[in-house]
This record gives structure tokens, sequence and C-alpha cells, in this order.
């Protein structure tokens, strides 16, 4: 990456600066192919990212606090926050049925899909049905994670991203890095490189280079509204849908949410089915929950609630409307006694701004489509542990994700939850619990038959006398080269632990304390064996 | 079996099995208390928190009355040149249109090309020659400085949201204390209209390095014309 910012246009070579950009873009996606840990190291050893990530974090927790001043009435808040997610899961069945015959009475096409592949399908299919050809699309988490884009583009549909941040990330070819700060690891000289060497006015000249950001806003905001008018359709997401008014609520403050909903003769809102809420007396608390909790908001600009296509007599507004509820998976969170409450998620982003490994590894890290706290609770149970387990273990379980959250999801509780998954032995008849996909993947030898020793040693006190006695006597042994090889993944960037010279239990001895159960080898069983 | 019958019975079948017990929150008084902790503003609050939350959000407010604002509006609008306006067939329009001839009458250079939409307009036009939308809110929203929208044949949507400048008229004791509060009350039509907004400034952004813009694909400006006698 080229460190040198160029603010005088004269002196930039576009070609140069293309090629440049060309060479990021496969550098990023080589690096979305490796390991984790990969990623997460070399984001720690990007100082521009950092910065962007760790400046971003404080201005939104700051943002944040700011507006909730009264712990007792933000507490009192989230209760009510959590009291309405946990009702409309517990009847959610039932409000899907009922919101889908409110917005069928109110001319809004409901369709639901099993898979991201078929609901890529179902909106390829209402696109071809309408020849639609090009497609604006605003801010949309699950069609992120179902990749609309790449099945539409594969189709010869163009698909363009309106929410600025999408819009950069989507004009650089990566992915969002934040929920709601999509483009949150650009800082603006980066961003100036980018709209200079690949943004196209629609007259199709080449935009000038500025580092101001009005002026960049302004650009965008040109070449996008041009679209806006001509696109043939608009794709959204829904931030809630109301079952008992058959309502499909958008937050937004750029105004291009209301311009795909509005603007194009087909409207497609796509949304996982968990977005449902029962009554449209639960969409205020929520409202300010979401916006005070993600941008540090007492509201967006626009709170845009859709209640129906146009009607005959109005004069504008698109002429059909479609619901695409999509489940990937969300059916199979539902029924699991300790991880349902995944699907309270309201998708504020608080959780990944609270988080102290969000802000220094980034979201690219993460591999996925939903990065932080609640990332690592989402994808590695739509897309199943063995292929996201990994990423588990980027928490080290302070709690800040889960006293962040505005519907009190415990984050801290799912992840370690998820970890005990990730290494828990199959059931016997895993399809008929529904069990977490992936289930046992990161389950070793090894790791089993040291806990299965460890439970032992634990169990018999001969055993365990043993053991510490080995420890105590043979603590030197840790100093040796055999052992710093063995213990290299924890030392390489910590201190050697040594045992101790004398066990604990030596040293009540030698002080006369006597032992309680001098008989005793009876203990609990351990949980890991 | 289809998609939607499998993913429902999916679920229904987890809400009755013995894996999943938790159906406590069916059974409790959601309706019941309404965020006991979160304080509603005093109806003595409204008008100036209702004033400085648009003002924090970068809308301009011109407090007026019944009799003057068409007059008041005529002459913002000449003097920001304002080539082009246009309205909803709604009373309000046809009262600022009348003041906006009267302007011209009285000064030719000032005269505004404003009209009353009645009929659906082209995309075309309203993107690339409307300087300025009218509009009426039905009510204004104090704890979060928020005007509503009802749209409708004499409200078309797009008229809040494409041109670069967004007017809004308001009367001020159509403010409540909240969305919260006016959703309790249940002012709204119980069939909704189509599409019912809550606009609280002018469009904007803070995705380029978390520095805010103004103008990001909607109005640049908004001016909400508070009439304080009506």
């Amino acid at each position: 990456m080229s460190q040198t910012i160029v603010s005088d246009s004269m002196n930039i070579n576009i070609e140069q600066l293309q090629q440049e950009l060309n060479a990021e873009q496969r550098e990023f996606n080589e690096l979305q192919q490796r390991h984790f840990k990969v990623r997460a190291k070399m984001a720690l050893e990007n100082d521009a990212l950092r910065k962007s990530f760790r400046g971003a974090s404080d201005f939104l927790m700051g943002k944040r606090k700011a507006v909730f001043p009264d712990d007792g009435a933000l507490s009192a808040l989230r209760d009510r926050g959590e009291a309405i997610r946990q009702h409309s899961l517990a009847n959610l069945p039932e409000l899907l049925e009922r919101l889908e015959s409110n917005l069928t009475a109110n001319g809004i096409q409901v369709h639901w899909a099993e898979t991201a592949d078929e609901a890529c399908t179902i909106i390829h299919d209402i696109l071809t049905a309408n020849n639609a050809r090009t497609v604006v699309k605003g801010k949309s988490m699950v069609t992120e994670e179902i990749e609309l884009n790449h099945f539409l583009e594969a189709r010869g549909i163009e698909c363009l991203e309106s929410d600025m941040g999408e819009y950069l990330v989507q004009l650089a070819g990566e992915t969002p890095s934040h929920i709601i700060m999509p483009a949150i690891h650009k800082n603006k000289a980066q961003i100036a490189r980018l709209m200079h060497a690949r943004a196209q006015t629609s007259d199709g000249s080449q935009v000038p280079y500025t580092e101001d950001v009005d002026e960049l806003i302004g650009n965008a905001r040109a070449i996008l509204r041009d679209k806006f008018m001509r696109a043939d359709a608009g794709i959204s997401g829904v931030n809630m849908a109301v079952a008992n008014t058959g309502t499909l609520c958008l937050v937004e403050n750029e105004g291009n949410g209301r311009m795909t909903t509005t603007m194009p003769k087909l409207h497609i809102a796509v949304t996982g089915i968990e977005k449902v809420v029962e009554d449209f007396s639960h969409v205020p608390e929520l409202l300010t929950l979401l916006t005070r909790s993600a941008t540090g908001q007492k509201i967006s600009t626009y709170f845009n609630m859709i209640s129906g296509p146009k009607k005959a007599a109005e004069l504008d507004g698109p002429e059909q409307v479609h619901l695409v509820l999509v489940d990937n998976g969300r059916s199979r969170i539902f029924s699991h006694p300790v991880l349902k409450p995944t699907l309270q998620c309201i998708r504020c982003g608080a959780c990944m701004n609270h988080c102290p490994v969000y802000a220094r590894i980034g979201g690219h890290a993460y591999g996925s489509t939903y990065p932080g706290p609640i990332g690592q609770v989402v994808t590695p149970q739509i897309a199943g542990l063995e292929k996201h387990g990994d990423m588990l273990s980027a928490c080290s379980l302070n709690g800040a994700c889960g006293e962040a959250c505005p519907v009190r999801i415990p984050l801290p509780e799912l992840i370690r939850e998820l970890r005990a998954e990730a290494v828990s032995p199959q059931f016997s008849d895993a399809a008929a619990v529904q069990e977490v996909m992936g289930r046992g993947a990161k389950r070793t030898l090894g790791e089993r038959l040291i806990w299965r020793g460890w439970a032992l040693t634990h169990r018999f006190a001969p055993l365990y006398r043993i053991m510490t006695t080995v420890l105590t006597r043979g603590r030197g042994l840790f100093r040796s080269k055999a052992a710093a090889a063995l213990l290299s993944p924890w030392t390489d960037s910590r201190s050697t632990p040594q045992p101790a010279r004398r066990s604990l239990h030596e040293l009540a001895k030698a002080r006369g304390v006597a032992d309680q159960y001098p008989n005793s080898t009876a203990g609990k069983r351990g949980d890991h064996a | 079996m289809n998609s939607r019958e499998r993913i429902l019975q999916r679920l229904y079948a987890s809400q009755t099995s013995a894996q999943n017990p938790d159906q406590t929150h069916q059974a409790t008084g959601i309706q019941a208390e309404h965020a006991a902790g979160w304080t509603q503003l005093a109806q003595r609050e409204w008008l100036t928190s209702f004033k400085q939350n648009l003002l924090d959000n970068h809308a301009e407010i011109i407090e007026t009355t019944t009799a003057n604002w068409a007059r008041e509006l005529a002459q913002q609008l000449t003097a920001r040149g304002v080539k082009r306006l246009l309205s909803g067939e709604h009373e309000h329009g046809k009262v600022l249109l009348n003041a906006l001839v009267q302007n011209a009458a009285e000064q030719p250079s000032a005269a505004i090309d404003a009209h009353i939409v009645t009929t659906a307009f082209s995309k075309e036009e309203l993107f690339l020659t409307v300087d300025a939308g009218f509009s009426v809110a039905s009510a204004g929203l104090a704890e979060t400085g928020s005007l509503l929208l009802e749209t409708g044949p004499q409200e078309p949507r797009a008229l809040s949201l494409v041109p670069p400048l967004n007017i809004i008229l308001l009367n001020a004791s159509a403010i409540t204390a909240s969305f919260l509060t006016l959703v309790q009350a249940q002012t709204l039509p119980a069939q909704l209209p189509t599409n019912v907004l809550l606009i609280s400034g002018p469009s904007k952004t803070a995705d380029i390095q978390q520095t805010l813009a103004y103008g990001a694909h909607g109005p640049k400006e908004l001016i909400v014309l508070l009439l304080t006698d009506a």
C-alpha cells in the first residue's frame, strides 16, 4: 500500500494509481482466503488500519455515551428492548404468518427463502419478470450475507450499492468492515485515491482528485442521484417489520434508503425472519435504542415506514413492493436453548464498537459478513463451526459487548457456548435436535486426552500428589529447550510460566493446617472429559 | 412442502419442543409499562426541545404565523435564488403559490416557477430542474426534533426527498412529546398511509472518516416553518 498522500491532482499518474489499487484489491482478496490468525496478524501490523478502527471505536463509544446520560433510564430502556425482542421471538411463527397476511392485504408480495441461494433466485426471478437490468441497493446486511451482488452480477444485472460507505467498499472491490459504517477501515486519503481512480461521473469522465470530505460526498452524490433516477429496481433491507400493520421500517441518514424504496418502479425488501415485531407500539423504543446505540443519535434523519406500493391516486412511489423473508439458518438458531437470543439482535453495531479485539484487528480479519462479537455468534451458526469456528478465539470474555447490547443479548455467554459446541461430541441423533452446524469441528484427540488426564488427577488424590510433585520438583524443566518449543504458542508473546517450588498443599501443611478430607478421592467429574 | 411451510414447521416445532421451554415472555404483559425510567418531556419543554433538536441536526427554523408564513417564505426563497418549486395539492400549497405570484408582481426579477403537482411527474424533471419541495407535516416530536409526514395523493413522497431544498410546514400545536407518545395516543390512522416518514434534518452521512457532511443523497437543507399561532 502506498503511504504517500498526494494532494495535488496534477502530480497523480492515473494509470499508476489504478495499478496500485488493483494490487491492493488482489492483496485484499488473497488475505480473505487465508486463515483467521493470518488476517488478524496482518491487521495488527497495519498502522493505518489500527488508527482507523481505534479512532472510529472511540468516536462511536463517545457518541453513544453522550445520548445515554442516565444509567437508570438506559437500563430500563434496555429491559424494554429485551422484552420486546424476546416477545417477538416467543411468538415468531405466528407473527410471521400475521405479517405475511397483513403485508399481502396491503399489496406487498411476500416470499420465503430457506437458503441464501433460494433468496437470490427469488430476487433474480422478480427482477427478470419485470425486465429490470439495473438495481440500486439501500444498505442491507442480509443481502451481504446471501452475497446477492455476486449472484445478480453473474447474471448480467448491474447492482449498485448506494449507501456512501457501501458504495466506496464496492468501488474498492472489498466487503464492509463494520455493519453500520462499512468503510470505517479507510481514511480520507485512501478514499480520495479510490474515487479518483475508479469512480466515473454520469457523463463518463473521471472524478477530480480531492481529499475534501464535502467534495468527495458531492461527487458520489452526483453519480448516485443519476442512478436513482434511472434504476429499474431498488433493493433494501428492513430494520423492523410490524406484523399487526404490515409495515416495513427502515432507519437511515443519507436518503439513499428512501431513494431506493421510492424512485424505481420496483422495490424488493429483504430481511431475516427474526426482524418482525408484533405491534406498532413496539417500534419507538426499539428505534431509539437502535439509533442511540449505533451512532449516538437521538433519531436518524429518516425513519421510513412502508405499508404498501403506490396507490392508484398517488403520484409517485414503486408500483410493486416485495418482501423476501430469509431463513438461512435462523430457524436452526431458534431451536437452540442457549443460542436463541442471537436472534434478538437489532444490528446496531454497539457490540463491535465496544469490543477491544475488534478495535485492534478490525472488521475484515473476522472474514465474515458480520464482524465483531455479534458476528462471532451469528456467522458460525449460519455457515458452520468448521468454517468459522476459529473467530471464536478472538474474544477475551471481557464482557464489554454484553454490557453495551441494547437488547441485552448475553454475547459473552453465547461465545462461550459456541466454543463448547465446537469441542463437544456430536449428538447421536444430530438431525433430530438440530445441533449447531459443525458441532465438534474443533474437537482434537490431544486436547481431549489432556482434559481427560486433568480430570483424572483431580479425582484421585494419589495421582494429584504425583502431578504436583513432578511439577514442583521438575520446575526447572520449564526453562528447557524442549519445553520452550512445546509452549511456544503461549510463550511467544508472554513470559514462560513456572510452577512454584512447593505446592499450596505442602505450604499449608508446613504451617500446620490440618487436612480437611484426608482420605477423600471423591470429586466432581470434569465436564471436558 | 415448500420453503414457507418448512420454515414455519421448524419454528413451530421448536416452540413446543421440550428442549426449548422458554415461553415465559409469551405470558408477560408486553403491553404494560413502557420504559418506566425513560423520562418523557414535560409539555412546557416541548417547543424548546423540538427546536433545539432540529437546530442540532442542521435544520433551519422560521417561526412565523398563519397570516405571515407564505410571504416570509416567498422572500426567503427569492433571497436563496430558488428558481423552481413543487408542492403537493393542499391548502398550504395554494396559499404559498398566491404569495409567490404576489411577490413576483412586486419584484418581477424574483419570479419563481412554482407548481402544485396533480399528476404523475417525470423523474428527470424532478431530479434535474426542481430546487425546492414544499410539504406539510402532521405532527412534530419534541424528544427528537422530528416531523411526521403522511404521504399520499396530496403529499407525494419524493417532494421531501429529491429537491436540494426541503421545506416543511408545521403547526406548533401539533408538537407532542415523542414518537412513543404519538404512537400510544393512536393519532395515526389504523390503516397506515403507504409511506409514513419521520424527518429530522437534511440528509447527511459520516461514512468518510466519521466526518459529517450534509446533502448525502437527499436534501442539502431543511427549512421548518413553525406556525406558532396554529
